[in-house]
């Protein structure tokens, strides 16, 4: 058996003959020790990996840096680690990071892995109430949802093919903030292009994708101040390019690598003006997208944004742009006035 | 000549779905199937139906193709247009847009 008095004496021969003196040994922890805080992994918070999310969670306004939030989440997800999602640094939330979170996990989930995940709150209150009140906790640590019929937040929901109920649930939450009460045509846009979205999933988000099951995610925001509610829509499919007709150029190039987010940008464009890319090669299909586009430039909706893989669509604009980052899946949103422009409020 | 009014909102659903019956409940297969269909069938093609769409909460085009674009392919074109009649004050648009659907069937058949 070895003596304490021979392990000592080990220890002192290890260090009298490394290859590397003390001060490079404590050079080399320092710099590991630097290198985690600067990519944020392997600090460990009450025995879990700490991961910080960036001041401003959105796919829209901060992509990038929601993109490597995520992503590294995931990563330590896929290798059994457990988390501490450090929010507490928040400024801003978006719906539809949130929603991109939140199923990136559930197909983790699917998949077999059981996510640990921990955290704090934001400093910032609205944050905090954003996080509780949209019912993202109820997925991410399964607490049970908190929300009350008059809250500014339609919780997050979600489905796998036409959703009627849910798609009624938001109109009636948008009928019950219009100032100018119930907007019979605006109902009617807002309602048809929930469905669109739901069916363009089911049909073809998910077609020949192993390993994912067919969902999406909606929620709502009514923005009081601004007299708005801002609808979010997510699905984390194959997104629309992938899954719209292609020529075969198009084609081509998209597999060449460097050109995909550009060819994204084309093909995301032209299905959302309505030419003619519906897969099934049917007259009068594929008319989903474009019925969304046209509630834009009818003035039922607006600021109507669409991310789908590689590409960003701005209803504003003429073209599409390439998004930093990769999304895996598609992303709608767009706002609604609660005030309609031709009513005037007497306070 | 008969005619028959349905009422979409009234006699199928507030909440019409989507195309077919597999992309979930109230689809534009099933209101063809339940409602138009049977009508034909028991009455014969001398008929007039009015279908009123006022009332729902909305639809989407694949519903309206499918229910009224469907039954032009499956009756054809011209006799769809004599028997089918649309009304919809709440969003007047929906009238030539499903016009449009059942001409363009004319396509497929």
């Amino acid at each position: 058996m070895t003596e304490p008095r021979d392990i000592e004496k080990l220890r002192r021969w290890q260090i009298q003959h490394s290859r590397y003196s003390a001060a490079k040994r404590a050079a080399y922890r320092d710099w590991r020790k630097r290198r985690n805080l600067e990519n944020n992994v392997g600090i460990r918070k009450e025995g879990s990996i700490l991961v910080r999310a960036p001041s401003e969670l959105s796919l829209i306004d901060s992509a990038a840096a929601t993109f490597e939030f995520i992503g590294r989440i995931l990563s330590h997800v896929h290798r059994g680690h457990k988390i501490y999602i450090d929010l507490s640094e928040v400024t801003s939330v978006r719906q539809g990071a949130v929603m991109a979170l939140i199923a990136a996990l559930q197909n983790a989930k699917d998949n077999g892995r059981r996510p640990s995940i921990r955290g704090n709150w934001p400093k910032s209150d609205q944050c905090t109430s954003f996080l509780v009140q949209s019912g993202f906790l109820e997925y991410l640590y399964s607490v049970p949802r908190q929300h009350s019929s008059d809250s500014l937040f339609f919780p997050i929901s979600s489905g796998h093919d036409s959703g009627n109920d849910i798609a009624r649930a938001l109109t009636d939450f948008y009928i019950r903030h219009a100032v100018a009460g119930e907007v019979s045509l605006t109902r009617h846009r807002l309602y048809g292009a929930l469905i669109e979205c739901m069916t363009n999933t089911k049909n073809h988000a998910f077609t020949n994708v192993e390993g994912k099951r067919c969902r999406w995610w909606v929620t709502a925001h009514f923005d009081k101040p601004a007299g708005r509610i801002r609808f979010t829509f997510f699905d984390n499919g194959l997104g629309i390019p992938t899954t719209v007709r292609q020529r075969l150029m198009e084609a081509l190039l998209r597999e060449l690598g460097p050109t995909e987010a550009l060819i994204d940008c084309k093909l995301l464009t032209s299905a959302m003006n309505g030419e003619e890319r519906t897969s099934t090669k049917k007259a009068n299909r594929g008319k989903g997208l474009e019925s969304i586009h046209r509630s834009f430039t009818e003035g039922y909706i607006d600021s109507l944004v669409v991310l789908s893989n590689s590409a960003h669509f701005d209803a504003r604009k003429t073209d599409s742009e390439p998004l930093s980052g990769p999304l895996t899946g598609t992303l709608f949103t767009w706002s609604v006035p609660t005030i309609p422009a031709d009513v005037s409020v007497v306070a | 000549m008969k005619t028959h009014r349905i009422h979409i909102a009234e006699d199928f659903s507030p909440t019409p779905g989507a195309r077919y019956r597999s992309d979930g409940p109230d689809s534009g297969q099933q209101f063809r199937e339940e409602k138009l269909i049977p009508l034909l069938k028991s009455d014969g093609h001398d008929i007039r139906i009015i279908v009123v769409l006022d009332g729902v909460y909305g639809f989407a085009t694949s519903f309206l193709e499918e229910a009224f674009g469907g039954l032009a392919r499956e009756i054809g074109v011209e006799e769809c247009l004599r028997i089918i009649e649309i009304v919809s004050d709440d969003d007047p648009q929906l009238v030539d847009e499903v016009d449009a659907y059942i001409r363009d069937a004319r396509l497929e058949t």
